[in-house]
């Protein structure tokens, strides 16, 4: 009688351990997980470094065979630029003019703080940088590149660290305006996750076509105006849906991210 | 034992960081196989059935797998821990052949 009560304590103390043990992890998790990320970020550092020139090898490596009809379209879309650049540099002149009569700069304008990216998620669309509370990093606050195109939000905030949730992840839902030629046409995007965002509630009247560009709208206090989202690469109209939806081309990837700018406003 | 159980945990802690800043580079097709429970199932197929160490490194294993990913602490550990045990359910009780055994 004496044995089986003490292996069945024996077993009581074997799974109430481990469940303790989980919910001190989960209570104490941003602390448990911000020791995680400082003892390891100088190793992920060296790892994401060494994984970005490694890939970049091996792509070059075998994207060889392909270079040359790739170098003749990159050709005749670097003269569609430069077309493209004599345009925007009129435009520039007249933007730097405005500014310089505003007083404000692009750094000024948006308040931006650098921060490298660490790693990333293995199961979600979710990237570490090394920017933390420490910082002044809030949940919440939209993430960039250098080209103004827009990566994600914050999602968690440690200490050091925080986690960015990418345009692309499932949670991930936010106005748009898919730019066309003297109109602007409103669109919900969401993430799908695998790097895939869909733009939906695009009105079926609307006429969108593919390379349309997609910006982020302020509508729905997401994210600031402006950013660029990404290119339309396909879509859908139904007779039957008063709504018509498409498929974004993505202009970046998560695991060739570096640098990234955090907007502080 | 311990020291190969800490060994293995150490191990199981640079395969995560592998796994989160340098494999995620090279996806097939954006498929990145998960090293961590890949490890943890060949290690559970040789290990005699009758060890219990694969199934420590099955909890280990998936506890650093939830620090380093989004959400609930746990999940991971669970569903790796829940693997292992089947697997060793299986081949204590189905699988007669020693084969990955030493004599």
């Amino acid at each position: 009688m004496k044995k089986i009560s003490f292996k069945k304590n024996n077993f009581l103390v074997l799974l109430a351990v481990p469940v303790l043990v989980i919910v001190l992890l989960n209570i104490f998790q941003a602390e448990v997980r911000g020791f995680f990320y400082w003892f390891s970020s100088p190793v992920q550092q060296v790892f994401w470094q060494a994984g970005d020139k490694t890939a970049d090898f091996f792509q070059g490596v075998f994207s060889f065979a392909c270079l040359q009809s790739r170098l003749e379209e990159l050709e005749q879309k670097n003269q569609g630029l430069i077309a493209e650049i004599i345009r925007l540099e009129e435009l520039k002149k007249e933007n730097d003019s405005l500014r310089q009569a505003l007083g404000v700069g692009l750094q000024e304008e948006h308040g931006l703080m650098t921060a490298k990216v660490i790693s990333k998620d293995m199961s979600d669309d979710v990237i570490l940088i090394d920017k933390g509370l420490k910082n002044g990093v809030v949940q919440g606050m939209s993430v960039i590149t250098e080209q103004k195109l827009l990566i994600g939000k914050v999602a968690e905030v440690f200490e050091k660290y925080s986690k960015i949730m990418l345009i692309s992840h499932k949670e991930m839902s936010f106005d748009v305006k898919i730019k066309q030629e003297g109109k602007d046409i409103s669109a919900v995007a969401q993430g799908q996750g695998d790097s895939c965002v869909d733009l939906n509630l695009i009105p079926r009247e609307q006429e969108i076509f593919q390379g349309d560009i997609v910006v982020t709208s302020s509508l729905g206090g997401v994210f600031p105006e402006s950013f660029l989202v990404g290119t339309i690469k396909s879509f859908e109209r139904s007779d039957v849906d008063p709504f018509q939806s498409a498929r974004l081309e993505n202009s970046f990837s998560a695991s060739e991210l570096k640098t990234l700018f955090i907007i502080n406003d | 034992m311990i020291k190969k159980a800490l060994i293995l945990i150490i191990f199981l802690y640079f395969l995560v960081l592998l796994e989160t800043s340098f494999f995620v580079h090279f996806g097939f097709f954006k498929w990145i196989p998960n090293t961590v429970f890949l490890f943890l199932i060949i290690f559970n197929i040789l290990e005699s059935p009758k060890k219990n160490l694969g199934l420590y490194l099955a909890a280990a294993g998936g506890l650093l797998t939830d620090i380093f990913s989004v959400g609930f602490i746990g999940f991971n550990a669970l569903v790796f821990l829940t693997a292992a045990l089947l697997l060793k359910f299986i081949l204590r009780r189905y699988v007669r052949i020693p084969l990955f055994e030493k004599p």
